[in-house]
Parts: structure tokens; C-alpha cells; sequence
């Protein structure tokens, strides 16, 4: 059996093989089922992933016929290791890449996001799509996760080893941490390649747009469940990757509320929806054609009334011998198609694609 | 009135900036929240203030918001789309504006403290209001109508986003607003 693997703090990560994985439908009510698991798992640690919607729509293709709205794995023991200590797989894999969304198509829904901004429908979608390879049947998925945790180098890593498909997730991201009433999230927003100086990025206009509009949006989801009044903490700090940069802010406040109550209302989280969030969300099911799945929810841990959960971008799929990774970009009104297409193909910068695109 | 005693119902057109207003009003207000699609339910006459909020889409959008707009008795505040809304009931025009203001922040061109305050805008239409509206604030940057109160009729409409944080000196125009109350 596969262990799972989830960031903790700093350089350390969870380290579980003895635990139990309870799941939650889409029939069931979320929050109903995270209460239940919090009274009858309160003290134990535990690593949580959510999907981006339990909206399953009837349209879009789907990768699975299994996929749980929300997994939680209650770990009996785990331990804490370093990130160096994941050794480096020997084995190679035979991967080849190709976007499942051709450019002209992607260029389009571009397009026409920009159309129904200009009308006043919403400030910002954040447009998706993926990228999939097939996998040869003996390939352990974990020693892919491995293969690729070096490449990404993130600080929000997890495996997940759920019943017929695996999540590899290589998330920079931040979506919330509470630590008693303290709570925090983090949102990322405004790209530039990493050859890039920061300061053309902070001088950027659009880029600058395109993160104060979510900044003000995950104000006011993070002040539905504080009970004073959230502060910006940090704005425009610098994110570097080795495969790009990043502007990213953090918005703080204390709350008295748990786990449960909190994602109801803060899922799906603003940087991977929109704005304002009720209408990008209508746009994004009438825009994409495939299923989020995990991608964009969001992952982490949990212990006590604290937890850590990332968003859960930069990620694969394993599932059926094919490996899916997922991108996105925030399409505003000041975006260049063909720009907004370069920083998608940017971000699955360490994938091994089929040829040039 | 006492401090505690005024009461603002906020209008919400399926907005992401709901809290924030509500946060911005208070302490001086106690909030209550309403969606658009429910105030024909709602009895309004003991509410101090009522807020139309922001919103996606334009004020024809939303006629029974423009309906109601039009017979209440109370003082109004208009946030963007709400201001547009005030524009359309009072015979101004309300159109397409390219390129749309998402994010973005401009310097007023105002009276007195309000001069060259960074505010916070979101709007991709602009506002004409009617001679009935006096003008008390537009855009250094490219001349928009960004705050206007109606001569005769309790209407105090935002073009701008007084509760975003690039807004500055927000306490100012909640300042504003309590003095306009009871003039």
C-alpha cells in the first residue's frame, strides 16, 4: 500500500501508511458529513481533500466513475519527515503530454470572457483546462509523485492514495490556515515568467487588477465567518518558482467558527472562481468542458479545531494508467489571449509535452 | 437617534462584496441583509437606510430592485450597480464603458478632504446622471461620474467601491453619509 503524503510545516511533511479513508457523495450534505467526521475524530490527525463543487455537471466529460466529493483520511500513526528525506526515483517514465483543449478553442472562451466582462456580467473567471498522458500499467504512481515533487519544489505537496485514483498535488498555494480563532488565506494572483525582473510585475496594471479584485472578494468570504473586521496583511509579495513568478496577499482575521462552518462558506474558494463568485461560477460550467474534479478544491490537514488546507492547483490525476494535470489562468478584461495562453502551457512548465504547442 | 437605534437593510444583487459593505457601515449601522429576489416579502418603512448594492449585470436587469427604488421614502444609497440603478429611475443614461474599471483605482476630483482620494472602482458601464443629480465627485483619471447625490429625492449613489480596500480614508464618506441623513 501507498503511503500518504501531505505538507505540515516548513520543510516537513506528513508521512502516514496506517489510516482509514472515510468519503463523503454528492448525495450527502458536506457539512453534515465534516461535523460527524469532526465529533467522531476530533483529536486525531487527519489529511482532508475537497473537490471544487459538488455540482457534478451532467455535460462535462468525467475521468471517474468514483469521485467522492470529500475524502478524509484518519491517520492511526503518522510521523513527520523532511522533504529531502523523498528520495529520487531511479526509475524513468514514459510520459507525453497534450493539452486536452486546442489553442484556438482556448483563445475563444478567452474571448469570449472578455465579451461578458465588458457587458458588466462579472470582473473575473478563472478558465481551466488539462493536459493528459498515458502511463504505462506497471508505473507506481508514487514513485511518479516523487519524480515530480523534486521538479515543482512547492510547499503545499501531497499523494493522495484514494480507492482507484491518486492525487499528486504540487500546490504554492495557501487557501486557509487557522490556528485557534487565528485564520489566514493567502490568495495568489498576477504571473510573469521567471526571467522576468518582480518589479515589471509590479508595476503591471492588469496583473495588479487582476489580484486586488480577489483580495477584495476573499475579504469578504473570509469576513463571513470572523467576527471583527479582516485586515489586508500583505499585498503584492513576491512568490518566486522555478517556473515562474507570482504576486500573492494574505488577509487575516479571528473567527470562532470550525472547519465545517468555515468551507461552507468560503468553498469554492475566490482565486479559482471569480467575481463576483456566484456569476463566474455559471460562466465556468458553461465554459469548460471538463470536470474539475479535486482541482481547485482544496487539501490539506487537520487536528484539533486547527488545520492547514492548500488550494489544489499545480496537480495530477492518476486514474486508469492516465496521468491528467490540470491549469488555469484568471482571465480579466485587460487580458491578450495569446498571452493568457502562453502563462497556461507556463505552468505545466515541468511536464514532458508531446511536442510544442 | 441613538448610534444603536439606525438600522440599514442592504439590498444584495448576488454580489461578492456584501460583507465588506456590512462591515464598512458598521458600528453606525446595524445590518440586515437582503437578496433582490426577495424584497417584495420584506416591510422596509423601519429601516434608517436602504443600501442597493453592487452586482453583476446591468440595472434592466433587475426591475423589481428599479420598482422599489422608486417608492421608498427613506434615504437611499446606491454602490455601483445601485448608483446606475438611481441614474436609470431618474431619467440619466447608463452605458457601455470601455475599457471596464475592474481593480482599478483613480484619484477624485472633489471638494475639500475628498480631493485626490484613491477609490476603488469596479464598473465596465458608466453613469450620466440627469441634471437632477448634483455631482460631487468624478475621476481625475478619465473624467467618470464616480459620486452624485439626487437634488430633491434622498439618493446618494458610490460609482466606486467605498468598502474595497483600495479605497482610501473609507470612515470619510460614512462621515458624509450620516450628516446627509438628516439634512
Amino acid at each position: 500500500m501507498n503511503p500518504i503524503i501531505c505538507f505540515y510545516e516548513d520543510d516537513l511533511l506528513i508521512h502516514s501508511d496506517d489510516y482509514i479513508l472515510v468519503q463523503c457523495d454528492h448525495y450527502t450534505d458536506l457539512t453534515a458529513f465534516l461535523e460527524k467526521t469532526q465529533s467522531e475524530y476530533p483529536t486525531q490527525m487527519k489529511v482532508i481533500q475537497v473537490n471544487f463543487d459538488d455540482l457534478q455537471k451532467q455535460n462535462a466529460e468525467s475521468l471517474l466513475e468514483n469521485d467522492p466529493a470529500i475524502s478524509v483520511f484518519i491517520l492511526n500513526h503518522f510521523k513527520l519527515i523532511d522533504k529531502k528525506d523523498l528520495a529520487i526515483p531511479k526509475e524513468k517514465f514514459n510520459l507525453n503530454f497534450a493539452p486536452q483543449l486546442a489553442k484556438n478553442e482556448f483563445l475563444e472562451k478567452v474571448r469570449s470572457i472578455r465579451f461578458d466582462i465588458q457587458n458588466g456580467r462579472y470582473y473575473q473567471v478563472n478558465l481551466t483546462s488539462c493536459f493528459e498522458s498515458k502511463v504505462e500499467p506497471h508505473s507506481d504512481p508514487f514513485e511518479i509523485f516523487k519524480y515530480y515533487f523534486q521538479k515543482f519544489n512547492s510547499q503545499y505537496s501531497a499523494f493522495l492514495p484514494r480507492l482507484d485514483s491518486e492525487i499528486l498535488c504540487y500546490s504554492p498555494e495557501l487557501f486557509l490556515e487557522k490556528k485557534g480563532k487565528s485564520i489566514l488565506t493567502r490568495p495568489i494572483k498576477g504571473t510573469t515568467s521567471q526571467n522576468q525582473p518582480f518589479e515589471d510585475l509590479l508595476k503591471n496594471t492588469k496583473e495588479n487588477a487582476e489580484l486586488s479584485m480577489i483580495v477584495d472578494l476573499l475579504r469578504n468570504d473570509l469576513q463571513a465567518v470572523c467576527f471583527e473586521k479582516v485586515v489586508v496583511s500583505e499585498h503584492r509579495k513576491e512568490l518566486s518558482l522555478n517556473y515562474l513568478i507570482h504576486t500573492y496577499s494574505e488577509i487575516s482575521g479571528q473567527t470562532d467558527l470550525f472547519l465545517p462552518e468555515i468551507l461552507k462558506h468560503m468553498l469554492p474558494a475566490g482565486s479559482i472562481s471569480g467575481c463576483p463568485k456566484k456569476e463566474s461560477l455559471k460562466a465556468i460550467f458553461e465554459l469548460e468542458t471538463n470536470h474539475r474534479h479535486f482541482y481547485t478544491g482544496c487539501i490539506g490537514w487537520w487536528q484539533n479545531d486547527d488545520f492547514k488546507l492548500n488550494l489544489a492547483i499545480r496537480s495530477f490525476l492518476h486514474s486508469k494508467n492516465t496521468l491528467t494535470y490540470f491549469s488555469g489562468c484568471g482571465i480579466v478584461y485587460d487580458s491578450d489571449p495569446e498571452k493568457e495562453w502562453q502563462e497556461f502551457l507556463r505552468k505545466a512548465k515541468h511536464l514532458e509535452l508531446s511536442h510544442e504547442f | 437617534m441613538t448610534q444603536m437605534s439606525r438600522l440599514a437593510l442592504l439590498i444584495d444583487h448576488d454580489d461578492s462584496f456584501i460583507e465588506n459593505i456590512k462591515f464598512w457601515l458598521q458600528p453606525e449601522f446595524k445590518v440586515f441583509v437582503i437578496n433582490h429576489a426577495e424584497i417584495a416579502s420584506l416591510d422596509m418603512k423601519n429601516y434608517d437606510l436602504i443600501v442597493f448594492s453592487p452586482g453583476p449585470k446591468a440595472p434592466q436587469d433587475y426591475p423589481h430592485s428599479l420598482k422599489l427604488l422608486t417608492q421608498l421614502e427613506q434615504p437611499v444609497l446606491g454602490i455601483c450597480l445601485g448608483f446606475q440603478m438611481m441614474s436609470v429611475v431618474s431619467g440619466g443614461e447608463v452605458e457601455t464603458y470601455s475599457p471596464p474599471q475592474h481593480g482599478k483605482t483613480s484619484l477624485l476630483k472633489a471638494a475639500g478632504a475628498f480631493d485626490r482620494l484613491a477609490v476603488g472602482r469596479y464598473h465596465s458601464l458608466r453613469c450620466e446622471p440627469s441634471d437632477d443629480f448634483e455631482v460631487l465627485a468624478t475621476s481625475r483619471d478619465d473624467d467618470c461620474v464616480m459620486w452624485a447625490q439626487h437634488q430633491t429625492k434622498k439618493y446618494l449613489g458610490f460609482q466606486f467601491h467605498p468598502e474595497s480596500f483600495l479605497t482610501e480614508s473609507s470612515e470619510l464618506y460614512k462621515k458624509y453619509i450620516l450628516d446627509w441623513m438628516i439634512k
